[in-house]
């Protein structure tokens, strides 16, 4: 994989990624529904393994820990690039063998639909790290199939999410290059903590 | 000191027959024996054909090397350990084999007997797991079907009559059970629950008569023994294979009087006699397909529910000791039901599980003492 | 009762929801299509229970070597007793079957019985079956029926029960021994559920098990392709289909699914990963995670083209013309078809020849003996499994493990006697009898 040629360089992208998300444990929480899980993931070629930690709060990433995990996701270290770009699907993934996943299924889904998310957001990382190299162009296939949408109020916060989206994506391309996406995440999280139910852990 | 068990003869000729390396009984009288594995086997149907039936049992082999080979240690002990003397050659005299589809173990115990041994006969019958009465015909000709190949194999003619005269041989062997049970039960038992349970077991090997005559010289001998002394605690063995009287006598050791079985070795085979009428097979069917269950038949956890209940009022036991072979899954639930029926009806139960071939002589004992001490606090309360 | 209502049990819901998410996950993707097939076939076959419990027609439990047409044909609520258990491995959370083991063990159920069985009366201890009308009880495939049965019946000792007694032979005598039961458990059922059973929809559910029958048949035709292209993990399936589903239209929808999406995968011809041994899974599958399959395909180059679990008899089509015909059909295949109950109740003749074929049909390198440790027919008949095997020339793996309980041998075990099997064994054999022998290179 151009620019990820060793485990120090995979640490620094990949890991450095990883660390950042304990900022967005309300919303990562949210996503995984309070599920305390262990989420291993095991890249190859370079290797690194990484642990989520959902099981404390907030949520802990380890890089040094020899622990199995409640559930595991294995695979080379460019294919699980992919997954953070979006351009590579957990379920294209898995069915292609690119993706090993291991443990609970039903905590793996749990654990799943963060794929959906960091395709968002790892991008603005990559390039607030000056690695902006490694974002691929590509075709950006659906990540999961449509959800059945379930009653007005999920329209409605949708719509008002996507509308926010659109506000941040118009700032950063207008207006200040700079902004600090997950710092935004982070808050929507902190308001999503303070006023949502509580995820006991 | 008053007079104990122990100088009885006829007590040492039953347990000689326990312990004997081949039935010489049984041999002695000439006729080919036939060894079967299981209590829905009728005996009467191989005395009939003027056969020697030998309950099928480990013999004492303390190697069961080459049925593990066949059958891994994850395998019933007892089956182990019969196909080991099989095939070690312990079981040269027998001229074949009687299996069942009694459980798992058993079937392929038979499918290495079939393939590894040099036996000459093989014989199978498939017994259902349910008394429901649309299922009695199945049964009488499997029988019918065995009494065929019997026939066949040693070429020999099973009448009406032979099978009448065999059932009235074994149904005096049935009225010394009977009565042996009695003698443990009683008030103030005269013979250990262990004596007891070696002539039962040698019910299993020796010949209808020769098993009579011992059994009366025990019965006549008893009634001029002393009660035995010290007993802590009345119990009755129940569960699936035990045919080690060294298990019983380790129990009663610590204070325990076995006061009757619900095993297969035991009265439970053997409890009731048979009646005798114009159609012998059927009579025999019925009689071995109603017999108190083992715990295969799927649908009547009730009736060896309501044979415990009686038998413990009987015996005016204080306890139950449940005992099956590691592994055995057919007795493993039994322990899950009764357990179920305590909820509403306590019994003091102690669990025992056993690998054949071995009386874990120290376990036992403490596992024992410590339940005997629990049955007397709660007859001091 | 908690499947009844919107109130679900806890159990269920994660089932249902873990379902959901694996359906939209796989729908999104192409080679995801056949289980996606499945998913959601699996999910109107639950919603269906669901509504209809909803709606309080009566249950009627069984176990595992039973198929539930007549039930369907009752238009009643068939429950396996070990259903909750195995859609927990399979689609939910493996810990909740560990949990249904545990409380069973508390009981007094024996440690030394099936995992499916433990798991099956911890679901019930926990009241996650509604109530049933009847019981069904069958000695198939194995003693750890015979013992399931009578627990299922002491937990509810005040419903009846009917015990079918399958005998250990295979012939005509003993299909039309199982068939005069069937035909006594009609009023059986009839009585205790208050439906009267019409035979035009027994006729109808018998032809939808053949519709079932004849996907099942052409599904083993695309997998016995050497390279195998659809994944070894669904190789079990059939018998969960017969269990759960048989007679059902989702079972047919999802043999359907199966079917479809191994023509499709061997039409395509794209493949990921590169096959370099094909082993017949004998025993039980590892349903405490599917996924290692994946891992043992991308890993180790190793596929299970069938699986004993997934073997289809020919011996399962269903004569409608007449009453005694489907009954004595749906008896020949409850005995002679149904995954486990054609090999574990018999003689050991039949367990080793139906090795043999699939060995030969499915272009086997090996044979993977998965000894889940319940299964005392499958370890009593080891020894001469072996011998068979040696005398072959097929190269065995044989561990202990269990099929629901990860607790027995974990994954990094099983890990290890697969890898090394095949790194030592299988592979090294196979490069001497004909170097380059792997089959379909990636991207193919």
């Amino acid at each position: 994989m151009a620019g990820l040629a060793n485990s120090q360089e995979l640490d620094l992208v990949i890991g450095g990624f990883l660390r950042r998300l304990p900022r967005l444990d309300p919303i990562i929480r949210e996503i995984t529904e309070g599920t305390p899980l262990l989420l291993k993931l095991e890249l190859k070629d370079p290797p690194l393994a990484a642990e989520i930690d959902l099981t404390c709060t907030p949520l802990v990433i380890r890089t040094d820990s020899t622990a199995a995990g409640t559930v595991g996701m294995a695979g080379r270290s460019e294919d699980f690039q992919r997954v953070l770009l979006g351009l590579l699907p957990v379920a294209k993934g898995i069915n292609e063998k690119k993706l090993l996943a291991r443990g609970s299924i039903a905590l793996l889904m749990k654990a799943v639909p963060l794929f959906y998310v960091v395709p968002y957001i790892y991008p603005s990382y990559l390039e607030s790290i000056g690695r902006a190299d490694l974002i691929e162009a590509g075709e950006y296939p659906p990540l999961h199939a449509d959800q059945p949408v379930e009653g007005i109020m999920n329209q409605i916060i949708s719509a008002l999410a996507y509308g926010a989206g659109y506000l941040m994506g118009f700032i950063k391309k207008r207006i200040a290059p700079r902004l600090d996406i997950l710092a935004a995440l982070e808050a929507m999280g902190q308001g999503l903590r303070k006023a949502g139910p509580p995820h006991q852990v | 000191m008053g007079k104990s068990a122990e100088s009885s003869d006829a007590l040492r000729a039953l347990r000689a027959a326990v312990e004997a390396a081949k039935p010489e009984d049984a041999l002695r009288a000439g006729r080919p024996a036939v060894g079967y594995f299981c209590s829905y086997v009728p005996v009467e149907l191989l005395l009939a054909a003027g056969l020697s039936p030998v309950r099928l049992r480990g013999l004492g082999q303390e190697d069961s090397s080459s049925g593990d080979a066949y059958l891994s240690h994850l395998t019933c002990s007892l089956v182990r350990h019969i196909a080991a003397a099989v095939l070690d050659g312990a079981y040269d005299f027998l001229a074949g084999q009687i299996s069942v589809n009694t459980c798992d173990h058993i079937r392929r115990g038979n499918d290495v007997l079939v393939a590894k041994s040099d036996l000459a006969y093989h014989g199978y019958i498939s017994v259902p797991h349910s008394l429901r009465a649309g299922l009695f015909p199945w049964y009488l000709e499997e029988l019918s079907r065995l009494k065929a190949s019997l026939e066949d194999h040693f070429q020999v003619r099973v009448g009406g009559e032979a099978l009448n005269q065999a059932i009235t041989r074994m149904n005096r062997v049935r009225e010394r059970v009977q009565k042996l049970d009695d003698l443990r039960q009683g008030p103030a038992p005269r013979l250990a629950g262990a004596d007891v349970f070696t002539a039962l077991v040698a019910a299993r090997s020796l010949p209808p008569e020769r098993f009579v005559e011992l059994a009366d010289a025990l019965i006549a001998e008893a009634e001029t023994l002393d009660p035995i002394a010290g007993i802590r605690g009345r119990v009755l063995l129940i569960g699936g294979e035990l045919d080690d009287p060294r298990f019983v006598r380790t129990i009663e050791s610590q204070g325990a009087q076995v006061v009757g079985d619900l095993l297969c070795f035991g009265s439970r085979g053997l409890g009731r006699v048979v009646e005798i009428g114009k159609d012998p097979l059927s009579s025999l069917a019925r009689a071995y397909l109603h017999q108190i269950p083992c715990a295969r038949m799927m649908d009547e956890f009730p009736q060896r529910w309501q044979a415990l209940l009686d038998l413990y009022q009987a015996s005016r036991a204080d306890g139950i000791i449940f005992t099956r072979i590691k592994f055995c899954q057919i007795w493993a639930n039994e322990v899950h039901n009764l357990r179920h029926r305590f909820e509403t009806h306590p019994l003091p139960m102690l669990v025992l599980e056993r690998e054949y071939g071995t009386v874990s002589t120290g376990q036992v004992k403490t596992r024992v003492q410590a339940f005997i001490e629990r049955l007397e606090t709660r007859r001091n309360d | 009762m908690p499947i009844l209502g919107r109130e679900r049990a806890r159990e269920w819901e994660t089932v249902w929801a873990t379902l959901t998410r694996m359906d939209s996950l796989f729908a999104a993707d192409p080679e995801g299509r056949g289980l996606s097939g499945m998913l959601s076939n699996l999910r109107g076959f639950l919603l269906d229970k669901f509504s209809k419990s909803d709606a309080g027609q009566p249950a009627v439990w069984y176990n595992l070597g039973f198929n539930p047409e007549l039930i369907w044909a009752l238009g009643v609520v068939p429950f396996c007793v070990s259903e909750l258990a195995a859609l927990s491995s399979i689609v939910g959370d493996q810990a909740d079957t560990e949990a249904f083991i545990d409380l069973a063990e508390s009981k007094g159920y024996s440690a030394d019985c099936c995992s499916a069985d433990k798991a099956g009366i911890g679901a019930l201890l926990r009241g996650l079956y509604p109530e049933p009308a009847c019981l069904v009880g069958i000695n198939t495939p194995c003693d750890s029926q015979v013992a399931v049965v009578q627990a299922m019946a002491e937990q509810r000792n005040r419903v009846p029960l009917f015990v079918i007694d399958v005998p250990p032979y295979d012939d005509e005598r003993t299909f039309r021994q199982v068939a005069g039961q069937l035909r006594e458990l009609i009023p059986f059922l009839e009585k205790h559920t208050g439906r009267r059973l019409e035979w035009d929809r027994l006729r109808k559910v018998c032809e939808t098990t053949n519709r079932t029958s004849q996907y099942l048949w052409d599904w083993m035709e695309w997998r016995s392709r050497a390279p195998t292209m659809q994944p070894s993990k669904v190789a079990a399936f059939t018998m969960v289909l017969m269990i759960g589903f048989s007679g059902s239209r989702w079972g047919l929808e999802i043999a359907r699914a199966l079917a479809e999406d191994a023509r499709r995968k061997v039409e395509t011809g794209v493949r990921y990963f590169q096959e370099k041994a094909r082993a017949i899974w004998y025993q039980d599958p590892v349903w405490w995670d599917i996924q290692i399959y994946d891992w043992m395909e991308a890993e180790l180059g190793l596929v299970i083209p069938m699986d004993i679990f997934g073997y289809y008899a020919s011996e399962a089509w269903i004569d409608t013309s007449s009453e005694e015909a489907m009954l004595f059909g749906l008896a020949r295949r409850m005995v002679n078809c149904h995954p486990m109950s054609r090999q574990f109740r018999g003689t050991m003749k039949r367990y080793i020849e139906d090795f043999m074929v699939l060995h030969e049909r499915f272009q086997a390198d090996c044979g993977i003996l998965a000894g889940h440790i319940a299964c005392k027919h499958s370890w009593g008949g080891i020894g001469l499994f072996k011998e068979a095997c040696k005398k072959a020339d097929i190269p065995l793996l044989v561990f202990e493990f269990d099929m629901f309980d990860p607790r027995i041998l974990t994954y990094k075990e099983l890990q290890f006697e697969l890898k090394r099997f095949v790194e030592e064994m299988v592979l090294p054999r196979k490069g001497r009898a004909k170097p380059g022998a792997e089959h379909g290179r990636v991207g193919e």
